[in-house]
């Protein structure tokens, strides 16, 4: 496959005509894509051509519509490795991590066809003489706005759902990730997707402001930051009409009640804290670990596994467990991070460094900051937090301790203690003995507090994509055997 | 194991009916879990224990 490094517009690709800009393969700076940001008049123009096409797509027989998706994943299974080759270079991660993004890309469309029946389409039972119909209808123009950390797999849980219930779309890509988008796109072109139903702006923040405030959108689904959702949020306050699903970040909890197996703690800590060079939303962000030899040994063994990690290039063999963060700058941000951390108190018992200069290949921090009053940030990249704890109780209050509540995970412990953790813990998705980074695909993927706002996605993003129709309806219309009291015909 | 629960005092994913105010009552929490931590016949790309 090869970049367009267009808009697609209607149907037609097209430069775009606001500032240009580039993106550069984070470990080796080759540069992967440039091209002009979708400008003011042609975000208008994508959502008019959405809106054009929305009735006739909403109109199509959901079997037509469940094949034209269907299509689209055969066309995913023939550029698999293209794909996969253009995510491992935009994201930085792995050549073999990308694969399986691409296929969960492909995974998606059977769930979300399994989802679209179970938890919208038809039910219909009989209620005296007439019949209670529920039906499900798409809302219209939905934009979607994805990250970078998963290019392909992200937006697609959006557009999949979206598309199979009727909707047309306006996709705004992460501008650190145009490239894959660029593909994903042709391959819904190739797929039949007929013209408008699906537009690709491409852009930052001012393309990002253009969509989100355009009056002719009728839903907002947003993966990325908190900050960024938060503007959103009060962006479309007051909006009724606008449906808005947020999937946002987490200062995820990884508890450690005791260690039955020190080398599978280890692997299931460093799988939740570094698994994408911790750029997931699901990472394990504190861990959270007792006081006393227990704990310690946990500790040096996970600071001497952190040192025999692998980290390297995209497309080193013998493959790396992580890659790059997503940009030099991103790797800054780490760095500083590391900084502050260590300036507030923080005892670094492995050090984040930089492995090789101009790249974003870093090796993890794992920093012991007890009893400090650090912020409650999200950092998205390699640094776990260390905090000891002498209670259960306490454990508890500091994994707790968070704006945040996406995912949370416990080691070890007994059945009763989990079912305690299950009943206290405020997260969407909470793991016991398995990396906080696992999660079902046929399950909800959400969170609560500054997580999210209550929509959440993956088996139900169904949910937000179509709203209910109720109907008592009969054939026939004729009257009652009794009339109402008062009625005189 | 994958199990979807609801913090609710029925633990049963209602089945969509023509009322949905269940929806909004409680949120959804979806789970891995083990009773037994152990690790894996293969370990990832990149690990040394």
């Amino acid at each position: 496959m090869k970049a367009r490094r267009q808009l697609l517009i209607d149907g037609h690709w097209q430069e775009g005509s606001g500032e240009h800009f580039a993106k550069h393969d984070p470990v080796s700076d080759e540069r992967l894509w440039q091209g002009g940001a979708a400008s003011e008049g042609q975000v208008e123009a994508a959502v008019a051509a959405a809106r054009r096409a929305f009735p006739a797509w909403a109109r199509t027989p959901f079997a037509e519509r469940q094949a034209l998706v269907e299509r689209f994943r055969e066309v995913l299974e023939s550029h698999r490795e293209d794909l996969a080759t253009a995510i491992a270079h935009e994201t930085g991660k792995p050549l073999w991590e990308a694969r399986t993004e691409v296929g969960a890309m492909i995974g998606k469309v059977a769930i979300s066809i399994r989802a679209y029946q179970e938890r919208t389409g038809e039910r219909r039972r009989d209620l005296g003489d007439a019949t209670a119909v529920l039906r499900h209808r798409p809302h219209g123009v939905m934009a979607v706005f994805g990250p970078y950390n998963f290019p392909g797999h992200l937006p697609n849980g959006h557009i999949v759902p979206a598309l199979l219930a009727g909707n047309s779309v306006v996709f705004k890509p992460s501008e650190q990730t145009p490239l894959t988008a660029d593909l994903t796109l042709q391959c819904w072109q190739e797929a039949g997707l007929p013209d408008g139903v699906i537009n690709l702006v491409q852009g930052a923040a001012t393309t990002g402001q253009a969509l989100s405030a355009h009056p002719g959108i009728d839903g907002l689904l947003f993966t990325g930051s908190a900050r960024v959702g938060g503007i959103l949020h009060r962006q479309l306050a007051g909006q009724f009409d606008k449906i808005l699903a947020l999937e946002m970040g987490g200062n995820n909890p990884l508890v450690v009640k005791d260690v039955p197996d020190q080398d599978a703690a280890v692997l299931t800590i460093l799988q939740s804290a570094f698994l994408s060079g911790g750029q997931r939303c699901t990472c394990a962000r504190r861990l959270i670990v007792p006081e006393g030899q227990v704990g310690d040994h946990l500790l040096d063994a996970l600071s001497d596994a952190i040192l025999r990690l692998r980290v390297a290039g995209q497309f080193a063999e013998p493959a790396p467990f992580y890659g790059g963060l997503v940009s030099a700058r991103a790797a800054d941000g780490l760095l500083k991070a590391q900084d502050d951390l260590e300036a507030l108190g923080g005892v670094v018992l492995s050090r984040m460094e930089r492995l090789e200069a101009g790249t974003s290949l870093l090796r993890p921090a794992l920093i012991d900051v007890t009893g400090l009053p650090v912020p409650d940030e999200e950092h998205f990249g390699p640094l776990l937090k260390v905090s000891r704890y002498q209670s259960w109780d306490e454990a508890i209050a500091l994994a707790n301790d968070t704006r945040y509540g996406l995912s949370a995970g416990l080691i070890g412990g007994e059945r009763a203690d989990w079912d305690d953790f299950l009943l206290r813990i405020r997260a969407g998705i909470n793991n016991w003995n398995r990396q906080t980074t696992g999660a079902s695909g046929d399950a909800p993927f959400g969170g609560v507090g500054e997580s999210g706002n209550h929509r959440p996605s993956a088996f139900y993003a169904a949910d937000y994509c179509a709203y209910p129709v109720a109907s008592m309806e009969s054939e026939d219309l004729h009257l009652p055997d009794q009339l109402p009291p008062g009625v005189i015909l | 194991m994958i199990l979807q629960v609801t913090p609710s005092p029925s633990t049963a994913l209602p089945a969509r009916s023509l009322t949905g105010a269940a929806d909004y009552c409680a949120y959804p929490v979806a789970s891995m879990e083990s009773e037994d931590l152990h690790l894996p016949d293969q370990l990832p790309p990149g690990v040394i224990l």
